[in-house]
């Protein structure tokens, strides 16, 4: 359940902690929410924690953290390799993969998982980037489409660090294969801190603009992979303009869905975060 | 994988008159597909295959008529003794058959009384005819026939076939004809319900079609009118439902325009899944052991919400069987359920023992890890989909959730075998 994360993960400190040693039954839960704050369409920069107005189940909370730019990027690149994406549109995926590769920070890390029927971890979550690139080189089309599972299998790779949790999702077409259904894994998002910025050439991409919406993140529906490199950067730049803030929920039930708003104090700005989080089975 | 759904799209054109210098080609044909018939070893890719696949649909739209007409003839003792009319598919009315002349008539006679002869009767003609045509179908698909010479007449109901992958239309092209030969040739087999080897054709073939993903609800159909109680077709039927219910041929559907999608059986998922359950319960309650059946039937029952029916009708399939290939999809989708009762443990348990069956594949794990997750175990769930990511195998095999939908016709070559076996050993 990375919603609720332990106060003990050090926000704003570049620690990296394993997820599997963190420890649930801590008293001292934080939620964490990554929150787009703009202004006339610019990011608005310079806020302080006093200054997010957090409403939790309709109660006011008080944010405790609010870091911008110091904590490192996990990019978890998660691409459809089933049997159509070929010739100029898997040039353009790689291409793209690479420009963000390119545009990463020495601490950033990055992953790349990619999808047919099946769903391969090509280059685990790890600071050598040349991984990557080399992974990226490497895949090859074939299969059906394993979306939803992919999806998750993202998530649970977002899971397994600390950093901020960029997942970028990649599908030219609907589920074919999945095992896990899009409900169980949008159940799953409401569990988690990642967020899904996702690009869809399908036509019909309820799934991942549910993912996407849930997770504080956006979907981009396109005709052609021709500006997907352009896409994949403003993507990255957007992230890099988040805030991540961090409250613990006081005068709330814990389990159940938690709806959030979150708004700027005194400013009129525009803030994308996740719509809420849910704690327990 | 390819996925084929056949629709009717074209019918009768009347016959038009044959130019003189091949009065007699229709009649030699006819005589060469006997011979063909004759010569064909059930199962093998010999001459009779090829030369009957190198028919083109014109030449192939004359012989369906001829050949009934031949066994009509036979019927009631030769040429002089009866009036030949021919019940055309695409038509529900008879026409009559062509004038023939004296010449004719003779060698008619002639082609008659050896066919009497050679196969004892009707019933080993269109059997073994029946076996030949399949073959073709199978094996000779890749036989392409020269290029259609002007269509005469076109009484075989032209079955046109939309072909897609992974959710997309490939292409349109023509079913094989000799699907629907083979079913004329074996509805004159005297009391065809009564009768074993036709039975044992309709599985065999059903099966075979199923697990090429050919999704030829005609072929299926007709066979239940002849068997409308029969266990196996009742549940190959409900998958074929089932299938059409699924996401893969849904989107395919919804790409269509109006005007093409009336032309497919296909209707929207609940409908579709309403009637899988229909059938399968059937095929169930035809024969209370069926495993496949009550497999299905669960899974169908869980896609429409009804997760205590389902458990109870996986249970019935696990206890019914004793082939890890099923065990494993009972597992998978007991867990499924058990789940959405909010039945955790023993949703775990299912998932694991599924795992424990087939080590390689990815979706019990999957399961594990979303279940983990669900219930606040984040490292239970990080070490389930490390085990998923350790298994980037993209064999099918590794992993019989991915071709579930192929899984019902998994014996069909062995079917195939025994029908042919059998016709050899008693053509009649």
């Amino acid at each position: 359940m990375k919603s609720v994360a332990l106060a003990a993960v050090a926000l704003g400190l570049g620690a990296l902690v394993r997820a599997d040693q963190a420890n649930f039954s801590a008293k001292t839960e934080h939620v964490r929410v990554d929150v787009l704050a703009t202004e006339r369409g610019r990011p608005i920069l310079g806020l302080k924690p006093e200054d997010f107005e957090i409403v939790d189940n309709g109660v006011p909370q008080r944010a405790e953290l609010a870091s911008f730019e110091q904590i490192p990027l996990n990019v978890i690149i998660v691409l459809d390799m089933s049997a159509s994406v070929e010739g100029e549109k898997l040039d353009h995926l790689r291409a793209a993969s690479t420009a963000v590769l390119q545009r990463l920070e020495k601490a950033d890390q990055a992953a790349l998982l990619t999808f047919s029927h099946t769903v391969q971890l090509d280059a685990p979550l790890s600071g050598e980037l040349t991984r990557v690139h080399k992974a990226l080189g490497d895949v090859e089309p074939d299969g059906d489409t394993a979306l939803v599972d992919a999806s998750y299998a993202g998530m649970m790779v977002a899971e397994s660090d600390v950093g901020r949790a960029l997942q970028i999702v990649f599908s030219d077409g609907v589920d074919t294969a999945s095992w896990l259904t899009p409900e169980l894994v949008l159940d799953a998002a409401k569990r988690s801190d990642a967020v899904v910025y996702s690009v869809s050439t399908s036509g019909k991409p309820s799934f991942l603009k549910e993912l996407s919406e849930l997770t504080g993140g956006s979907l981009f529906e396109i005709e052609s992979t021709k500006n997907l490199s352009t896409l994949f950067l403003s993507v990255l730049e957007e992230f890099r303009h988040r805030y991540l803030v961090s409250y613990a929920p006081q005068g709330v039930a814990r389990n159940g869905w938690h709806k959030l708003e979150v708004r700027v104090r005194g400013r009129n700005a525009n803030v994308k975060a996740r719509p809420g989080y849910l704690a327990g089975s | 994988m390819f996925v084929a759904v056949a629709v009717v799209v074209s019918v009768l054109s009347t016959a038009a008159p044959q130019p003189k210098a091949d009065q007699y080609a229709w009649l030699e044909r006819l005589e060469r597909w006997v011979t063909a018939v004759a010569d064909h070893e059930p199962g093998g890719l010999d001459d009779s295959v090829t030369e009957t696949a190198m028919l083109s649909r014109g030449d192939l739209q004359t012989l369906w008529l001829d050949t009934a007409a031949l066994l009509k003839l036979m019927q009631c003792g030769g040429v002089s003794r009866c009036r030949i009319s021919v019940k055309l598919p695409s038509d529900k009315s008879a026409q009559p058959w062509r004038r023939v002349d004296k010449t004719a008539a003779e060698r008619l006679e002639r082609l008659v009384r050896e066919v009497a002869t050679r196969f004892h009767g009707i019933n080993g003609l269109v059997k073994r005819g029946a076996v030949l045509h399949t073959d073709v179908a199978i094996l000779g698909a890749d036989i392409t026939p020269p290029a259609n010479p002007p269509v005469v007449s076109n009484v075989v109901p032209d079955q046109v076939v939309l072909r897609f992958k992974d959710g997309r239309q490939q292409s349109y092209e023509h079913n094989s004809v000799h699907w629907e030969f083979a079913r004329m040739l074996l509805d004159h087999v005297s009391r065809p319900a009564a009768d074993d080897m036709v039975r044992a054709w309709y599985h065999a073939t059903v099966a075979w079609l199923q697990h090429k993903e050919n999704l030829y609800l005609a072929h299926l159909e007709h066979g239940r009118q002849i068997f409308p109680n029969d266990a196996e077709l009742l549940f190959q039927l409900g998958c074929m439902h089932e299938t059409y219910a699924s996401v893969g041929v849904q989107t395919v559907m919804e790409s269509l325009d109006h005007r093409q999608r009336r032309f497919f059986d296909v209707q929207g998922r609940r409908a579709e899944l309403e009637d899988a359950e229909s059938f399968l319960k059937k095929a169930v309650a035809a024969q209370p052991s069926f495993a496949d059946a009550n497999l299905h039937l669960g899974r169908v029952l869980g896609l429409r919400g009804r997760h205590a029916d389902a458990v109870a009708a996986l249970d019935a399939a696990k206890a019914a069987t004793d082939d890890p290939l099923l065990l494993y999809y009972a597992e998978l989708f007991l867990g499924a359920e058990h789940e959405a009762l909010r039945h955790f443990d023993e949703a775990r348990q299912a998932f694991e023992h599924a795992a424990s069956l087939y080590p390689a594949a990815q979706s019990p794990y999957l399961a594990l890890s979303q279940l983990a997750h669900r219930q606040g175990d984040r490292a239970g769930a990080l070490r389930a989909i490390d085990s998923v990511l350790q298994r980037p195998s993209k064999d099918e095999a590794d992993d019989p959730w991915w071709i579930y939908t192929l899984s019902h016709g998994r014996d069909a070559d062995a079917r195939l075998r025994k029908v042919y076996e059998r016709v050899a050993r008693d053509p009649s």
